[in-house]
């Protein structure tokens, strides 16, 4: 049966821990994805989700059901994985601030022209590229469809600059994504 | 992958469905679990629905006083007095206070409720900051 997660919620909290392996189940690959995205590291992802889940079971009693249960999963997997960053003083940035930008035309045909399961490679490699927040935004806004608004609350910027760092995720998605397919064609030629 | 409209919004959300989702190893939940498991004092047991247990208890006990009354018995069993049995636990908790009472004026037991706040105190304001991010 397919219940909410309030549903669950409300059962851990009357003292059926099993309750929470089902918030868990439902929520753990958009959590170890933004993880593994900000640290770029699958283990310490791994230890940093599972942190997430029992930080986020040790304050249920506080979480207040006017946002959603993921949401606020996703605000502590982001908390929880920017300190583990600055503890281990790793790049907080993305790998070239100075992409060049290339002719979106040739980038968006190339793309085309590729297989799937080259296309996802490439894309990762790009997106591997982009700084911790801007993959955060990216892959809360493009593939779990959150509002902008909920994007600022997880990771606590204003609306204006999750927009600004949105436009320029993508753009800097777009011109690394070229730079990379152009590495490719100058490797074959 | 139809890109003729070359729509870098449209575009973008098909290149990150396509750079799929990150999956964590199979053991996941169980691991979240276990370490759970560890935590769940935090939420006391409770039964869903317990009210049939006091439902019960109310009942056998008016079940008890009824067949007393009907059958003409006393309420309590014959032998059984109420005032000379609570005497000694009485006595106890006395004996008890006035203890206490004699060892709080020893300046050893001021001094173990200090410490006592005063680790609780560390713990809630130092520990607890520490521990969190933001």
């Amino acid at each position: 049966m397919n219940h909410s997660d309030e549903y669950y919620i409300d059962r851990v909290l009357q003292g059926d821990h099993s309750a929470y392996a089902m918030l868990v189940e439902r929520h753990k690959d958009m959590v170890f994805t933004l993880a593994c995205r900000m640290l770029k590291n699958r283990e310490e992802a791994e230890e940093v989700a599972q942190d997430a889940f029992l930080k986020a079971y040790s304050s249920l009693r506080k979480f207040r059901k006017d946002s959603r249960f993921s949401t606020w999963v996703y605000r502590i997997v982001y908390n929880l994985s920017v300190s583990h960053l600055r503890k281990n003083r790793k790049q907080m940035h993305s790998l070239d601030d100075e992409a060049h930008h290339l002719d979106l035309e040739d980038t968006h045909q190339r793309m085309d022209n590729l297989e799937k399961g080259d296309r996802k490679k490439y894309i990762q490699q790009a997106l591997f590229q982009l700084s911790y927040d801007e993959q955060t935004i990216m892959t809360l806004y493009y593939q779990d469809d959150l509002a902008v608004d909920e994007i600022a609350d997880i990771t606590q910027m204003s609306q204006s600059n999750v927009k600004v760092k949105l436009h320029r995720a993508r753009k800097r998605l777009h011109d690394h994504l070229g730079q990379i397919l152009q590495h490719e064609i100058n490797s074959l030629l | 992958m139809n890109t003729k409209s070359r729509d870098p919004e449209k575009l973008t959300r098909e290149w990150m469905n396509d750079s799929g989702m990150e999956k964590p190893s199979g053991n996941f939940t169980r691991l979240v679990m276990e370490k759970v498991e560890m935590k769940k004092h935090l939420y006391p047991y409770k039964k869903d629905n317990n009210l049939w247990h006091y439902i019960l208890a109310v009942g056998l006990f008016l079940l008890y006083v009824g067949y007393r009354y009907f059958s003409g018995q006393e309420l309590l069993p014959a032998g059984i007095d109420l005032y000379n049995e609570i005497q000694p636990y009485i006595g106890m908790l006395q004996l008890l206070f006035e203890r206490v009472a004699f060892d709080m004026t020893t300046p050893i037991v001021p001094l173990g409720i200090g410490a006592i706040v005063l680790l609780l105190a560390f713990d809630q304001f130092i520990l607890r900051s520490l521990s969190f991010n933001r």
